[in-house]
């Protein structure tokens, strides 16, 4: 009896130990195979004589780098560059997709002529920021590109000061003139560029254009119209609520109503001007505004879930066709109107400028903010030359043609006002205005944390647990603690 | 004993030290250099020695003791409704039946799913136009909105962390159930022993020692929670629904200061110990262990 | 007459358990057939039926799904051997020793009650200085740290259920502390390792933050990639689903298979005269 349960004993535990160890085995093989070859970059070969080249300034904060550039490298190698390939970390959603065929193109065609290849890597949405920041805090040198966006302000330290590589002709035959200025300012800190905007977003007021048909010019009457289209005062109102409130607790939730503070005469948010905003922001009209937005909710014009939502969920709103308006980022246009996306409301959406006010008689339209997204260089890449040609490729019209082509949309001024363009996306026609006359967000270092606290009160006027006078004040006095802080 | 059986009785231990102390001494040393210095994404590499001056600002932060009781709240619900489920289940599936193993490996689904991702599709579950569960609830008559304020919202998020950890407590205790010895059991229904009698007086007691551990273990884990309302609620309304662990990830990662969350950890840390040893000092007096 | 209505009872709290822990399993699954078109609107009626999503989650460029699938295998199966293979000595020796209890105890407690975000940097820093970012065996070692504390108290517990007169007989016997354990307290310790190696595998597999955090490209989990699909502007809800009820299979098919093993009454009149 004892000797036939130590054999089955035995087997099984050297099972287990077997299993175990091969699947460690297993494991550490694949791991080790899987990692990619190091790759020695060599430069291309290429002799240049001295140049003296002016490069013009970008813009007054910029640091005018030197104007001529002495490069000389000696021919060592082969004619055909080695390849090397850089890994690219962009946004995942439609800013990957629109940047995923172009990517496949460079590969193809590219990739020869410049010895770079490119490694599409995609962190979730929910932690990108947080990824990015760790890996660079690690100090590692992948990704060559990361997509920081607005996170630049805090993780600048850790990314290649592009303004260098931009001036010498040897990199960069181009120009960056092109760009909007809030475009390119949204990059820089402390005066150095560090980004290249490759993404431009704003809020704008999405509405059924069916319903109304003309979007409404102040924050008075778009409450009115909303209250048309909510059942509860209108009981044969078409949409069961007027509008859709975007009252989750998450940072970015409190653009919407700087926006209508901003356009309500508030001052703006933008690099800066920070401080000259959280003072106002316990002055009457500030109040009004907040008391006005949290009525909204408080009367039923906005659904009672909205307290938890974002962009998804308003996006769900509009298209189940259960709310009549909301203020929006202008990448739900590409889903709105997507018959696929949104088969029920797909042909019904319009879109406006934030409502404005009126003023001594004077009707003054409403002004959107403006951020923009986009990669940087990771400062501890070991491919900074190759990862370089990219960037720049990045600043051609090509490149933002086809970005724009693909569902992208790129901040300057080159696509704008380009017809073609234009036809490519007909909503750049009804945007062209609000971008030129929007304000840039903040850059600063403490983004993220200023809004946080903002939208926080927002969020608790909303619920009720404070009074938007409170709450209003509260966030005032947090936020100056924090721009005091840094 | 012998001193050489002394030895020997370590080397079943080292191997569990090795890999612990090696992974997790570095990270929590840090974590305390972390807490005494001013430490941000910005500074990372050259923070600055303030000695305890991110624990004052710590303890005089509403938000952090807010953070803290909302933790310990939710704990203390769930953790009951877990327990008390999870032990009847695994009374419950200790007779034969159809399909039990496909059964309960269904049942343990939902602890398999990353809890971020659970939240996830819980919130599209949910969600008041396009969920399925409103829409039936409205069939039915019933308007309940999932995630209107606070009270709402922690329904919501208790109901789904018990789903997706109920049936953690449930296997363990299934499996100790099975372990019993079998005799006591069958001597006390000879004697007449009433199915709850049986339960009470002779499989619970039995089960003490287990049920014990696995109970501390998910407490300590619900202290924790972090992807599943994160990803609902994002800590709202407000920060009533912000656990402990999203107030030191917003610290860390959105504000971008590591010195205040590795001071809040720490400080959380001492609490904790400190309530536990109490806490197994009384058990420890009352035998209970 | 009893039995009737018991059977009945039981029936009813069956079908209640199933409702309550199956129907967002139900809904994962039938979201993953669905169209985006048709979650976004609503419509739960209509045929808006497609394999679309898992063709998206298994051939979408960038999203590597399949190495996702079989890196999570890997990882699961390594972390969830050696975590027993490491424990249950560990165990033993604190059920039967009486050793390191105190210290020891302290100290897995307080890894277990920090939030392991706090863990994140340092770890990725560590991992770094070692080169073991983005590998498997990186992330195997952490899991296998954060693991252990569990499989230790569990399979202590379950060690100490079983009586001791048992190995004490087989000392007696002449057997060395080590062969008492590996073949007298090893079989009868059935039940807790399987319910150690559930709970460990489960938890490995659902692990998300570490995986998200320490890995870029070559050691992707299936969860990490699953994320990939919550976008900057939209949650691809039907590719999320898709990726997390093909992750739970391979849950399913080791539950059920493990399971044979749970068996009872191993200490049947195992001791004369209890």
């Amino acid at each position: 009896m004892m000797s036939e349960k130590k054999k089955i004993n035995r087997r099984e535990a050297i099972g287990a130990i077997a299993g175990a160890i091969g699947g460690l085995a297993a494991g550490a093989a694949i791991g080790w195979f899987a990692k990619p070859p190091e790759v020695i970059e060599r430069p291309g070969a290429t002799v240049t004589e001295t140049k003296s080249v002016t490069t013009t300034a970008i813009s007054p904060t910029t640091v005018t780098v030197p104007t001529t550039t002495t490069v000389t490298k000696t021919v060592t190698e082969a004619v055909t560059p080695k390849i090397t390939t850089i890994t690219v970390n962009w946004f995942p959603g439609p800013e990957s997709d629109a940047v995923t065929p172009i990517i496949e193109w460079w590969n193809k065609y590219m990739t020869p002529k410049t010895g770079v290849k490119v490694e599409l890597v995609l962190f979730g949405r929910a932690e990108h920021f947080e990824k990015v920041a760790s890996l660079l805090l690690a100090k590692s040198p992948e990704p060559d590109i990361v997509w920081m966006a607005y996170t630049v302000g805090r993780v600048y330290e850790h990314l290649e000061p592009l303004d260098e590589w931009f001036a010498n002709p040897e990199f960069y035959p181009y120009s960056l003139e092109h760009y909007v200025d809030a475009a390119l300012d949204a990059f820089r800190v402390e005066g150095k560029l560090y980004g290249i905007p490759t993404d431009m977003n704003t809020s704008l007021l999405i509405y059924r254009k069916d319903l109304i048909p003309e979007p409404p010019k102040t924050l008075d009457e778009m409450i009115e119209v909303a209250r048309k289209f909510t059942k509860k005062y209108n009981p044969d109102s078409p949409t069961e609520y007027g509008f859709a409130i975007q009252g989750k607790n998450i940072w970015f939730n409190s653009y919407f109503w700087i926006d209508l503070y901003v356009s309500q005469g508030g001052p703006p948010f933008s690099p800066g001007k920070e401080v000259e905003f959280v003072e106002s922001l316990d002055t009457p009209l500030a109040i009004k505004t907040l008391e006005a937005y949290v009525n909204m909710y408080k009367e039923g014009l906005s659904p009672p879930d909205s307290i938890d939502y974002e962009y998804a969920e308003t996006n769900a709103a509009l298209a189940a066709g259960k709310v009549a308006m909301a203020l929006q980022w202008n990448a739900a246009l590409g889903e709105l109107r997507d018959p696929k996306k949104a088969p029920l409301v797909y042909d019904k959406i319009g879109c406006g400028p934030v409502p404005g006010r009126m003023e001594n008689g004077k009707y003054i339209p409403g002004r959107s903010e403006i951020h923009v997204h986009g990669p940087g260089m990771n400062k501890y890449s070991k491919k900074k030359e190759a990862a370089f040609k990219w960037l720049a490729f990045m600043t051609t019209f090509k490149f933002q043609m086809e970005y724009l082509r693909n569902g992208g949309f790129t901040g300057s001024n080159a696509i704008l006002y380009n017809p073609a363009a234009r036809k490519i996306r007909p909503e750049i026609v009804e945007m062209a205005d609000i971008y030129r006359d929007g304000w840039a967000m903040t850059t600063h270092a403490q983004l993220v944390p200023l809004h946080d606290v903002l939208t926080r009160n927002i969020n608790s006027a909303l619920v009720g647990t404070k009074t938007p006078e409170e709450a209003l004040k509260d966030a005032k006095k947090e936020m100056l603690e924090l721009l005091k802080k840094s | 004993m012998t001193s050489r059986e002394g030895i020997v009785n370590w080397i079943f231990i080292t191997p569990v030290m090795i890999i612990l102390l090696g992974v997790t001494i570095f990270p929590l040393l840090f974590a305390y250099y972390m807490s005494a210095h001013d430490m941000t994404m910005v500074n990372f590499w050259h923070p600055n020695f303030v000695g305890l001056e991110n624990y004052l600002e710590i303890i005089t932060t509403t938000d952090f003791w807010s953070s803290l009781r909302f933790s310990l709240f939710f704990m203390v619900i769930v953790t009951t409704i877990e327990t008390l489920l999870g032990l009847f289940m695994a009374v419950y599936f200790d007779r034969p039946l159809k399909g039990k193993r496909f059964l309960i490996s269904f049942i343990l689904i939902p602890l398999g799913i990353a809890p971020a991702l659970f939240g996830i599709m819980m919130k599209l579950m949910l969600n008041e136009f396009v969920g399925i569960v409103p829409f039936i609830l409205r069939h039915l008559g019933v308007t309940f909105h999932f995630f209107k304020d606070f009270t709402s919202s922690l329904i919501t998020l208790i109901w789904v962390d018990v789903i997706q950890w109920t049936p953690f407590i449930f296997i363990v205790l299934y499996a100790a159930i099975q372990a019993l010895p079998r005799e006591p059991i069958e001597a006390a229904i000879v004697d007449g022993a009433s199915k709850w009698q049986l339960f009470r007086y002779i499989t619970l007691p039995m089960l003490k020692r287990t049920l014990i551990i696995v109970l501390i273990f998910r407490m300590m884990d619900a202290l924790k929670t972090f992807d599943t309302i994160y990803v609902m609620t994002g800590g709202g309304p407000g920060i009533s629904t912000t656990t402990l662990s999203i107030y030191i990830f917003k610290l860390a990662l959105i504000r971008g200061d590591f010195g205040l969350a590795a001071a809040a950890t720490i400080l959380f840390l001492y609490l904790a110990t400190v309530a536990i040893s109490f806490a197994l000092k009384r058990m420890r007096r009352e035998g209970i262990i | 007459m009893n039995s009737l209505v018991e059977k009945l009872i039981s029936a009813i709290i069956t079908a209640i358990l199933i409702i309550f822990f199956g129907f967002p399993v139900g809904f994962v699954i039938w979201t993953s057939f669905r169209d985006y078109g048709a979650i976004l609107a609503g419509q739960f009626f209509g045929f808006h039926y497609s394999l679309t999503n898992y063709f998206n989650v298994l051939f979408n460029p960038g999203y590597a799904f399949t190495k996702g699938l079989i890196n999570s295998i890997i990882v699961t199966i390594a972390t969830t051997g050696l975590v027993l293979l490491v424990s249950f000595p560990a165990a033993y020796a604190l059920a039967r020793f009486r050793i390191g209890g105190g210290s020891l105890s302290s100290y897995i407690f307080s890894i277990r009650l920090l939030p392991p975000i706090i863990f994140a940097v340092p770890l990725l820093v560590l991992l770094y200085m070692l080169q073991l970012h983005d590998t498997l065996l990186g992330l195997t070692i952490v899991y296998l740290a954060f693991n252990i504390p569990l499989a230790v108290f569990l399979l202590r517990s379950f060690i100490m259920e079983i009586p001791i007169e048992i190995e004490e007989a087989a000392i007696v016997d002449g057997c060395s502390k080590f062969r008492v354990m590996l073949y007298v307290t090893l079989p009868l310790s059935k039940p807790g390792l399987i319910a150690t190696s559930i709970l460990t595998f489960i938890m490995v597999w659902a692990e998300y933050l570490f995986a998200l955090l320490f890995t870029l490209k070559n050691a992707v989990t299936i969860n990490v990639v699953a994320s990939q699909f919550v976008t900057q502007h939209t949650i691809r809800y039907g590719e999320i689903a898709a990726a997390v009820t093909i992750g739970m299979l391979p849950t399913v098919v080791f539950l059920t298979l493990i399971q044979k093993y749970l068996v009872k009454g191993l200490t049947l009149g195992a001791v004369r005269g209890a």
